[in-house]
């Protein structure tokens, strides 16, 4: 909640504060901030910020939306819950048939459902967005105000980003929390590298979701989900399983990155078509990937589904 | 820069596909002008105002805020507050929230914001209900926040579609007084609405629309004055009983079309003329020695004017 009007501390050298009744109504009084009447005059002059604040100004808003969803809070607490589970878990499961017995692996075998949480969590977050702001009409108030609707989308989009990124980076901190229970050490290099994975898989699936969001009026969520964790994998694998593409041009596929950050870590399963057939047949060896190459790829996929879903909306018709 | 008007719409064309919305509307809002924008229902008055505020892009034409073009969004709309079709602000958010990101938006810093917004929001009625959830306000209430949002950068023009739509009656009378509360500060007010009453009370000049067409624009007074309106109303009353040596001396005047005693002291008469031959029929009655006592014109406002045209359509 804003504490927009909330009274400060008295200001040194102040006069007293009238009694309830008789200040003056309609001033600056309440707010309790250091400024003469003169200052605080209604009429005073002010000018549009530039661009770059309005981002910011719709990205804080945003962040404040967001702090009021309860699947965020939802997402924390399956995070926390990944140590907890292990502790439950460790003794009746066996974690070395899904991955390394090591505590990278682990922390791999902790993490495998990032890819179907990536793909939920990032299209109920960012794929609604946009359709929420028509749905509910708050478009026809933002959209007539002094801003860009390219600044408004970035705002939004980079809340998504931001939220996402930390939810998934406390995921992190979580698995690995449960792999210190057993283990203490990790390979630091294939870490830094799953890291980094799942950094441009969630570039790549805020972006995705985004735009489809910008493009679908009803039902941007379910359709960006499908599409992104179901439809895109299984055309990829079958253009793999049919040699239309060779291992190489098959993990350079943006969408794979929450799989691959997984499997880099070790772990022989990922929750998601892909993960579930290498655990069958083990087709990806993420260690032949070439990680620079699948950067460039992602941010290109990335900047251009964001660049498609701000077009759709500067030219939407209201 | 003193003769920039407010608002200019030229040649205004919007179409959807083969459906035109709006076709070759013009119109300007002076500096501290209220205008009205009248016509029934899919007429063309929201959409011209979307085109105002940038919602959507005219197929043709031209539009200025204070000069400035409207394809500058940001800099045309920088003193402009506007609420379009009843927009719902975000649920989970509060007064206080809302105007914070609105005054962002604007530029204005946490001070102002603070200053303006109890402002607004005693305006507005919602001082007690600033850290309340919008979600659980009533229609009327989220009009008002709406409102509210739109005038807590004090701007200079204000476009509002509808704005006393949902609003209880003494909402509704709250929020012209508001409206009329701007006009004493010089600011500018192009206004949507269906309430006839609304346009005259605060409108100095009224467009009205018909299948996308402005078919009469201009300063309501003049309008109203203007010779395509039908016969007025005078309701003479007298203090003694009206005799029919007065009734038939007022029939044989020029422009008297009927005329009807309604009882002893009162005779209604449907007139048709120019104001000398008005005030021959009030000089008449105050010479019959019968008492003049009070003489009420009626029939010559903006609700006739709005009938006569709507009936031409329907025609």
């Amino acid at each position: 909640m804003s504490d927009l009007f909330k009274r400060r501390e008295s200001v040194p050298g102040t006069a007293q504060e009238p009694a309830e009744d008789e200040r003056p109504k309609g001033t600056w009084e309440d707010s309790g901030y250091r400024m003469s009447d003169e200052e605080a005059h209604r009429d005073t002059v002010y000018h549009i910020p530039n661009q770059f604040m309005q981002v910011v100004a719709v990205f804080k808003t945003q962040m404040s939306l967001y702090s009021k969803r309860k699947s965020i809070y939802l997402v924390l607490v399956v995070a926390v819950m990944i140590p907890i589970l292990y502790v439950l878990a460790k003794d009746i499961f066996d974690f070395g048939m899904v991955a390394e017995a090591s505590g990278t692996g682990l922390i791999g075998a902790l993490l495998s459902m990032l890819p179907f949480i990536m793909g939920i969590f990032t299209a109920s977050l960012c794929g609604s967005v946009m359709p929420a702001e028509f749905n509910d009409r708050s478009a026809y108030m933002n959209m007539a105000l002094p801003m860009s609707r390219t600044a408004f989308c970035l705002g939004k989009y980079l809340a998504g980003v931001v939220i996402t990124i930390g939810v998934f980076v406390f995921a992190y901190g979580m698995a690995m929390a449960g792999s210190l229970i057993t283990y203490s050490f990790f390979d630091e290099e294939a870490l830094a590298k799953s890291f980094t994975m799942m950094l441009l898989s969630v570039l790549v699936y805020t972006s995705f979701t985004f735009a489809m969001g910008c493009f679908i009026k009803r039902g941007a969520t379910i359709v960006s989900f499908l599409i992104i964790a179901i439809v895109l994998p299984v055309i990829e694998l079958y253009m793999f399983m049919n040699s239309y593409i060779d291992m190489s041009g098959f993990m350079l596929f943006p969408n794979m990155l929450p799989d691959l950050a997984c499997l880099t870590l070790g772990s022989n399963i990922s929750m998601s078509p892909m993960g579930v057939l290498n655990m069958l047949v083990h087709i990806v060896n993420p260690a032949s990937m070439d990680l620079l190459l699948s950067a460039v790829i992602s941010a290109a996929w990335s900047v251009a589904f964001l660049v498609l879903g701000i077009i759709a909306i500067e030219r939407r018709e209201m | 820069m003193n003769d920039v008007k407010a608002i200019e719409v030229s040649h205004l064309v919007k179409r959807y596909g083969s459906f035109t919305a709006v076709s070759d509307i013009s119109f300007d809002v002076a500096k501290g002008e209220f205008m009205g924008l009248l016509g029934p229902n899919g007429a063309g008055k929201s959409t011209t105002l979307k085109a105002v505020t940038g919602l959507l892009r005219p197929t043709s034409g031209e539009i200025r805020i204070q000069g400035v073009d409207i394809k500058d969004h940001r800099k045309a709309l920088e003193h402009v507050g506007c609420v379009i079709e009843t927009p719902m602000p975000y649920g989970d958010f509060t007064p206080a929230d809302l105007l914070q990101h609105v005054g962002r938006i604007y530029g204005l810093d946490k001070a102002e914001i603070a200053i303006r917004g109890r402002d607004v929001l005693e305006e507005m009625k919602l001082w007690d209900w600033r850290y309340k959830k919008i979600d659980g306000f009533s229609k009327g209430m989220k009009q008002r926040v709406v409102l509210a949002q739109a005038l807590l950068p004090n701007p200079d023009i204000i476009v509002l579609d509808e704005p006393t739509s949902g609003l209880d009656p003494r909402g509704m009378v709250e929020v012209r007084e508001i409206l009329k509360g701007l006009k004493r500060k010089d600011r500018s007010l192009l206004i949507s609405t269906h309430i006839l009453s609304e346009i005259s009370e605060l409108c100095g000049s009224v467009t009205m629309i018909r299948d996308g067409e402005a078919i009469i624009s201009g300063d309501v007074s003049e309008l109203l004055s203007g010779s395509r309106m039908g016969p007025i109303t005078l309701e003479i009353k007298m203090l003694k009983t009206i005799g029919p040596e007065l009734i038939s001396e007022l029939e044989s005047s020029t422009g008297v079309r009927d005329c009807e005693r309604m009882g002893d002291h009162v005779v209604k008469v449907s007139f048709m003329g120019s104001s000398e031959e008005q005030a021959e029929i009030v000089s008449k009655a105050y010479n019959s020695g019968l008492g003049l006592m009070s003489v009420n014109e009626s029939g010559k406002n903006l609700e006739s004017l709005y009938m006569e045209m709507t009936e031409e359509e329907s025609a």
